[in-house]
């Protein structure tokens, strides 16, 4: 709790204000303290109104102060200890063979956890997909078990309502955005005050408040993603999984909607375990736990703490200069150049990326991009 | 912020509305508030609408060209709700629900589509009740009543005086003759007894002579003398085989054929105003008589617009006395005004309101059945549910065609199917993937549940109709009220049982279908 009240006063000072909004809302929702979400509901309003009234002007004295008020009121709780991490999914050896097409997909395993945001990258066709719909119930498995510990001796219903999928392309809403939040939200039996205050928490969380009256019609494909979000996250489901939610998000959206899904996994009020596919390997892998590489219906590669340690190292670069010039600041080291006609990748096997970089520098190589890609997945592409 | 978003529902809706939808997402969705509010709005507008469009319960009632105005207003009305309904659903949400909210649901289909159906039922209603403020029963039968009498004073010398006589032979069977002395060739003479046909016919007046018998007279047979007996006006049996049958002739020049059996005062018949004013003469002053036609013409004549107005038509005047009366007492256009009169009066009496009921019942009941099924099931298995039924019902009628089958057969099949499709349905709970065959037989199944009694007992009447007439029994010895009575708790019990399945067996079949994956 300190730590976290810490984190947020540090956004304060630093102006990172919609930062320590989002943060000030997570954490006010842990705590399960009514009165205290209201306000933080309320302190985020006003920044919201003040931020589009004032888009340029730094935020008043009296916004800071409130803040430090909760905060003060938020020292006083206990808050509530994370809880252990629970087995949501437990995968083994699923594949799938859809009849009268070539494409199959080949046994994999995995495990889903409380707080675990699990990525699966690969390229267009290769699979993430039909897994993501085989795991959420969707289709069924021609192979292998899927087990939901969670859930004692559960029917497909219930299996469904455990498990949310928000499918790469969302299904038109009717009707107002902010009725189709209240409703998901009691059809899982939030109700009455409490369907208000989380649907408002929702709306403020994500930012979506001035588009709550409005029809899908009036909102952009990226704000349809992020209210499709919300309206999952409302019906609280044990386990979300997302296919390439980030496909009609923005730079920043993608950055915010991630961190946010992750802090939504790992929070205290409703846990849960996260499963997302996306081609934006770099953004997935900085907030997945464990990241599946799927390449023609296969599990290429397994990233995270638990899996096998990558060998060698990459250096992906772009740069203006020609593959010879490279070799030749290079020719010191035993290093292969590939070019795929954008980036340059600089691979080694006992070279370190640091060295490699140094070696360009000296050699007034001039790079506009850089990247270590030795933990990426992006190395097998 | 929704107190604003239907500025045409009053504010206590809006929140009831607001309530609903965070409290009991399922009664919100099927919108049953919003329709029962909308369909009243609109029921009082058609209602008012209806008494203020100008109306003479005279005329011939244009209530068919109303009702399909407000039924095509009624079904753009469901495709409206229907639309809004589709929106939300917390079955494929895969929210929380339990089995009797299946139930609920259903009867807040069956209440909205009642409502919008009802809206249909409103400009008869109100032509009706209009009817009924400017006449009652007794008023028309007492006005019938006396311009009958009127005419029967005031035309008395053109009216005939005599009745009409037939003398017949029943015999039983009609294949033979009578050639003057005897019946002959492969007739059999019947007897009937003559004191129980003179005690059971409605003998009033017989004419006094009767002296002729001859060759031309009728044989009828014994089926004929019964249905003759019960109509006739006089009966006389001159032995057990000869019957002379007489008829009054009709001095009922006005009249309804339905209002006898609603009115306390009884319509007078021909046989009493002959007895009245034709066997025994009043001599009343004609002026009055006249003055006190005109007045009752006066209060029923219409001129009744037809298609023969147009292009100036008379009618042909012959020289009966009846058409005579007709033409100068205009007692068809009375009658024809008096009968508009009884029947927007009686538009839901007794045995209408009955089948206006039946009606309004089954319309809810059938979409309400295909609205639950639509939202339990998938798009594509809906429509393929009801295109098998199609193809199965013209397949039936084929094969019955082709086979010469009764009724049995018709009702025998659909028992079969509906076995069939229940047998499909359950065996379906050990799927593991959601097929189309395993949705639309529980589809079918549960459109054929309600009836399923109905086909059941309809068999049973049919083979015991069957074993009737083998046995030679009259005809009107069966017991008709019976069956009648059967067929009726067939139906309450079709709809119990259809109410429990939901819950208890749709529910199940439904949920477990719906969420299995897909191949």
């Amino acid at each position: 709790m300190q730590q976290r009240i810490e984190e947020i006063k540090s956004y304060i000072e630093h102006q990172d204000n919609s930062l320590a909004v989002r943060r000030m809302l997570d954490l006010c929702l842990d705590t399960g303290e009514e009165t205290l979400l209201v306000r933080a509901i309320d302190w985020s309003r006003e920044f919201h109104a003040f931020q589009k009234n004032f888009p340029n002007d730094p935020v008043p004295d009296d916004f800071r102060k409130k803040a430090y008020d909760l905060l003060g009121a938020l020292d006083t709780q206990n808050g509530n200890s994370r809880q252990t991490p629970q087995l949501l999914v437990d995968a083994r050896k699923v594949s799938k063979k859809y009849s009268g097409s070539n494409f199959s997909l080949h046994p994999i395993s995995l495990k889903v956890r409380t707080s675990d945001v699990l990525g699966i990258v690969g390229e267009n066709g290769n699979g993430k997909t039909t897994l993501l719909r085989c795991l959420a119930g969707q289709l069924a498995l021609d192979e292998g078990e899927l087990e939901f510990p969670q859930l004692n001796n559960p029917d497909p219903y219930d299996i469904k309502h455990h498990v949310a999928f928000i499918p790469q392309r969302i299904p038109r809403w009717h009707g107002l955005l902010r009725d189709n939040l209240h409703f998901s939200a009691s059809l899982s039996g939030i109700t009455g005050r409490q369907n208000e205050l989380m649907v408002d928490f929702m709306l403020e969380r994500l930012n979506l408040n001035d588009y709550a009256h409005l029809t899908w019609n009036r909102i952009s494909s990226g704000y349809r993603t992020r209210f499709e979000i919300a309206r999952v996250l409302l019906q609280k489901p044990s386990l979300l999984i997302l296919d390439e939610p980030l496909a009609n998000l923005d730079i920043n959206a993608q950055q915010t909607i991630l961190t946010d899904l992750r802090h939504m996994a790992k929070s205290v009020y409703h846990p849960m375990g996260i499963l997302l596919s996306s081609q934006q390997l770099h953004e997935v892998e900085k907030i997945a736990d464990t990241v599946l590489l799927i390449k023609q219906g296969q599990c290429l590669v397994r990233t995270g703490k638990d899996e096998e340690i990558a060998r060698g190292f990459v250096l992906e670069l772009e740069t203006p200069v020609s593959r010879e010039e490279i070799l030749q600041a290079l020719n010191e080291y035993p290093v292969q150049v590939h070019f795929n006609g954008g980036f340059y990748t600089l691979m080694s096997e006992n070279v370190p990326v640091e060295d490699l970089l140094k070696a360009l520098l000296v050699a007034n190589i001039q790079l506009s991009y850089f990247r270590d890609i030795t933990h990426s997945t992006k190395r097998y592409f | 912020m929704s107190f604003f978003k239907r500025p045409f529902v009053p504010a206590f809706l809006n929140r009831l509305d607001d309530y609903l939808l965070k409290h009991k997402p399922e009664i919100w969705s099927a919108r049953t508030h919003l329709v029962a509010y909308f369909c009243l709005a609109f029921m009082a507008v058609l209602a008012v609408l209806s008494f203020l469009v100008p109306d003479d319960p005279r005329s011939e009632s244009e209530i068919s060209i109303w009702v399909v105005f407000v039924s095509l207003i009624a079904v753009i009305a469901l495709v409206f709700w229907i639309i809004f309904l589709l929106r939300f659903n917390v079955f494929k949400r895969y929210g929380f629900t339990n089995p009797l909210n299946r139930l609920y649901t259903f009867l807040l289909y069956f209440l909205s589509i009642g409502f919008i159906v009802f809206i249909c039922y409103i400009p008869p209603i109100v032509v009706s009740f209009r009817a009924n403020l400017a006449f009652t029963d007794t008023e028309l039968a007492s006005d019938i009543n006396e311009m009958n009498s009127l005419i029967c004073e005031l035309a008395y010398d053109s009216l005939p005086h005599k009745w009409i006589s037939d003398t017949v032979i029943v015999v039983n069977s009609t294949q033979g003759r009578y050639d003057g002395t005897t019946v002959v060739g492969e007739v059999e003479e019947s007897s009937v007894p003559v004191d129980t046909a003179i005690a059971s016919g409605e003998v009033t007046h017989t004419i006094p002579t009767i002296s002729f018998y001859t060759p031309e007279h009728r044989l009828i047979d014994t089926a004929e003398y019964r249905i003759k007996k019960l109509s006739t006006d006089s009966l006389v049996a001159l032995n057990d085989s000869v019957f002379i049958f007489s008829e009054c002739p009709g001095y009922e020049f006005v009249t309804d054929p339905g209002l006898a059996e609603h009115s306390s005062i009884p319509l007078l018949q021909s046989r009493e105003l002959f007895e009245k004013y034709i066997r025994h003469p009043q001599h009343t002053d004609k002026d009055k008589l006249i003055t006190a036609y005109n007045r009752l013409k006066a209060k029923y004549y219409y001129l009744h617009r037809s298609i023969y107005n147009n292009y100036n038509y008379e009618y042909a005047i012959d020289e009966t006395y009846r058409n005579s009366i007709q033409f100068k007492y205009k007692t068809s256009e009375i009658s024809d005004s008096i009968n508009n009169i009884y029947d927007r009066m009686h538009l839901f009496s007794s045995n209408d309101l009955e089948w206006q009921i039946r009606v309004w019942f089954y319309i809810s009941l059938v979409l309400s059945i295909l609205m639950f099924n639509f939202r339990h099931s998938t798009v594509k298995t809906f429509f393929l549910s009801l295109l098998v039924a199609v193809l199965l019902t013209v397949f039936t009628s084929l094969v019955l065609a082709f086979t010469s089958g009764d009724e049995d057969s018709f009702f025998g099949s659909y028992i079969f199917y509906t076995c069939m499709f229940a047998i499909i349905a359950l065996v379906s709970m050990k799927n593991k993937t959601r097929n189309v065959i395993s949705g639309i037989s529980i589809n079918i199944f549960s459109w054929l549940l309600y009836f399923f009694p109905l086909l059941l007992t309809s068999m049973y009447y049919e083979h015991d109709r069957d074993r009737f007439n083998e046995s030679n029994l009259p005809y009107e010895s069966y017991n008709y009220e019976a069956m009648q009575t059967a067929l009726y708790y067939s139906e309450i019990v079709g709809l119990i049982l259809f109410l429990i399945a939901i819950p208890t067996l749709f529910h199940v079949l439904y949920r477990r279908w719906y969420s299995l994956p897909e191949e």
